[in-house]
């Protein structure tokens, strides 16, 4: 059985209908209305040990609620999750022991205290042995820099201390699989670098992870697979270079031609395509269509022109698929 | 219980770092105290008692609610912080945690200003119980202490409960927990004084009566002195409804948009 096993995960939310002004509060005092939302719709979703999973999906896809019914934080309405065999929300204790969570937005450390303290909290709180508290901290620190953060108050740090200092929190009694909601949010580029370069480290260690975030950067080289949902429904999951070869329709080939050759004569072989001049003095760049050519149809047309030097194929762009996902193009083009 | 103690242990130090906050909070509380105090020596200055309780009874009356209302911030503030939790979602990180929630939410805040009921309370309660006529053994100590710790767990389960009503009442503030608490404050004269209705409700419906008044008419040897002794099992039922009320409640915890 995998890790993390969800069938049919469904969340739903109860919103007053009120009416705008105090007229409207006044309103529904006395006649309450609500109306159902669901933020999870539907989904099934099974993790083995050791994968990397993003989980992406356009502002209010259900991406946080999905995280949060998995970790037991929220009750399903439908549908049930079973982490590591236990039902999060029912076997609370035990399943705690087995994760790590980190929501970007916010902060688990105590806000008064050093985040000395508050690490220390934590220690108590999953019986880490004096050895093993030593050992991670150490770890933790190597990647994370922790030493100078150590004897500041959380509400003293910087936001990118603040999510080094989280990220020890998260991980510090090992767990088996760490769920983290925008871990990068809000982040400059160094330590953005810094926190992908330890999700990198988490993952070479056997981590489990599920990440959701809105920086495509964090997921090329830490995740393998990819989930997209949108308005609480899955819409894609499997292999990230599957998901660029199924849905990158657009694709762009670099040329270095063996002769000087007019553009237009280029184009002129190559209808429905954009042929434009490349870095280089003879090189070109041609931008197709997967779906109207093929990459050697390209090629074979260019050498009914000139010889062909070097030839290079651009890797499609994750953030153009999934913007064109958001966008809703994703499901048509598949067909 | 580790937990709470530690997690409470470390914000006892981060809140003493504020001394000057520490003084003002102890002094208020001592002033809130004795203002009380002199009120209820301004009406035994016209009469001798008050349905059959003396001056002296009711300064233990008044004594033992300043000791329990004084632990009640020292070690349950916390608890005074559910409803913005539940209102902003900050209950997340608790819930995936692997130690009592009511534990981590209780530990989370120390109110200081118990230390001044604790020490006005005490000071009362010590100079009553000198003055009252009981005859002290060691059975009545050994009873009188498990009624004082019912007493007190009647008042921090209904302090919860009352709390607890925002996972169902939606809203950042404890409306229902702060108007309870001022009508519990009731407690700190003999019941006998109030209505019928009023004595019925604190006993029957939700059991202020058991924080002050019953324990102390045991205690006293008053009319009804047995029912003093049903403080403990009031205790384990206002214990158990806490807890049932805490689990129902995260049921329907909903955490917040983002
Ligand atoms: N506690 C709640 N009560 C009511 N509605 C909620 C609650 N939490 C989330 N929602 C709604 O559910 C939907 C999904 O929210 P969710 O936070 O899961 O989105 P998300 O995918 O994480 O979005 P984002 O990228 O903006 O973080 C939103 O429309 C939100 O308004
Ligand atoms: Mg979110």
């Amino acid at each position: 059985m995998a890790l993390v096993e969800a069938r049919g995960l469904t969340k739903v939310f109860r919103r007053p209908q009120k009416d705008p002004g105090l007229r409207g509060a006044l309103k529904h005092l006395v006649q309450r209305r609500f109306k159902d939302f669901r933020a999870v719709d539907g989904i099934d979703l099974s993790i083995e040990a050791g994968e990397a999973v993003a989980y992406v999906g356009p502002n209010g896809a259900g991406k946080s609620t999905t995280i949060k019914l998995l970790t037991g934080i929220l009750v399903p309405t439908k549908g049930t999750v079973a982490v590591d065999g236990h039902q999060p929300h029912v076997e609370r204790i035990v399943n705690a022991r087995n994760i790590g969570v980190l929501f970007g937005q916010r902060t688990q450390l105590w806000w008064d205290l050093p985040v000395r303290e508050s690490l220390a909290l934590l220690r108590d709180m999953y019986s880490l042995s004096p050895t093993f508290y030593k050992q991670r901290l150490e770890r933790l620190d190597d990647v994370l820099g922790l030493g100078e953060l150590m004897p500041v108050l959380a509400r003293k740090l910087s936001l990118g201390q603040r999510m080094r200092a989280d990220l020890a929190a998260a991980l510090l009694h090992q767990p088996k699989i760490v769920y983290l909601d925008e871990p990068t949010i809000g982040l400059d580029i160094s330590v953005k670098d810094r926190v992908r370069q330890f999700l990198r480290e988490l993952r070479a260690d056997g981590t489990t992870l599920m990440l959701t975030t809105h920086d495509l950067g964090d997921i090329e080289d830490v995740c393998e697979r990819i989930v997209i949902i949108d308005e609480g429904r899955k819409i894609f999951d499997g292999p990230l270079k599957e998901m660029k070869d199924q849905f990158a329709r657009v694709r762009r080939m670099h040329l270095q031609l063996a002769s000087s050759v007019p553009l237009a004569q280029v184009a002129a072989v190559l209808p429905e395509t954009e042929v434009a001049q490349g870095d280089g003095p003879h090189s070109v760049t041609i931008t197709f269509d997967r779906f109207t050519h093929t990459a050697g149809q390209i090629v074979s047309a260019v050498l009914q022109v000139t010889e062909v030097g070097e030839l290079h194929l651009d890797e499609p762009a994750i953030e153009d698929v999934v913007r064109k996902v958001y966008a809703g193009e994703l499901l048509r083009e598949s067909v | 219980m580790r937990v709470y103690f530690r997690i409470l242990g470390a914000h006892l130090r981060s809140t003493l770092e504020y001394e000057a906050d520490f003084a003002i909070m102890v002094v208020a509380g001592l002033l809130f105290q004795l203002l009380n105090l002199v009120f209820l020596s301004a009406i035994f200055a016209q009469v001798p008692h008050i349905n059959g309780w003396t001056y002296a009874e009711c300064v233990l009356v008044a004594g033992m609610y300043g000791i329990i209302a004084g632990l009640s911030p020292l070690f349950f503030e916390g608890m005074w912080s559910i409803s913005w939790r539940i209102n902003k979602g900050e209950l997340d990180y608790p819930l995936i945690r692997p130690a009592p929630v009511a534990a981590q939410v209780i530990g989370s805040r120390i109110g200081l200003h118990g230390v001044g009921d604790l020490i006005v309370g005490g000071s009362m309660a010590g100079w009553a119980v000198t003055q009252v006529s009981v005859s002290w053994t060691p059975l009545t100590v050994a009873i009188g202490l498990l009624l004082f710790v019912s007493a007190a767990a009647i008042h921090l389960s209904f302090v919860t409960i009352f709390n607890l009503a925002s996972f169902w009442i939606p809203g950042p503030h404890p409306f229902l927990a702060i108007t309870m608490h001022n009508i519990e404050d009731m407690v700190r004269y003999p019941l006998t004084i109030y209505g019928q209705g009023l004595r019925l409700a604190f006993t029957v419906l939700v059991p202020f009566a058991f924080v002050t008044f019953f324990p102390l008419v045991w205690l006293l040897g008053k009319p009804f002195a047995w029912a003093g002794l049903l403080t403990p099992v009031v205790a384990l039922w206002s214990v158990w409804l806490a807890r049932f009320t805490f689990r129902r409640g995260l049921l329907r915890y909903e955490s917040s948009g983002h």
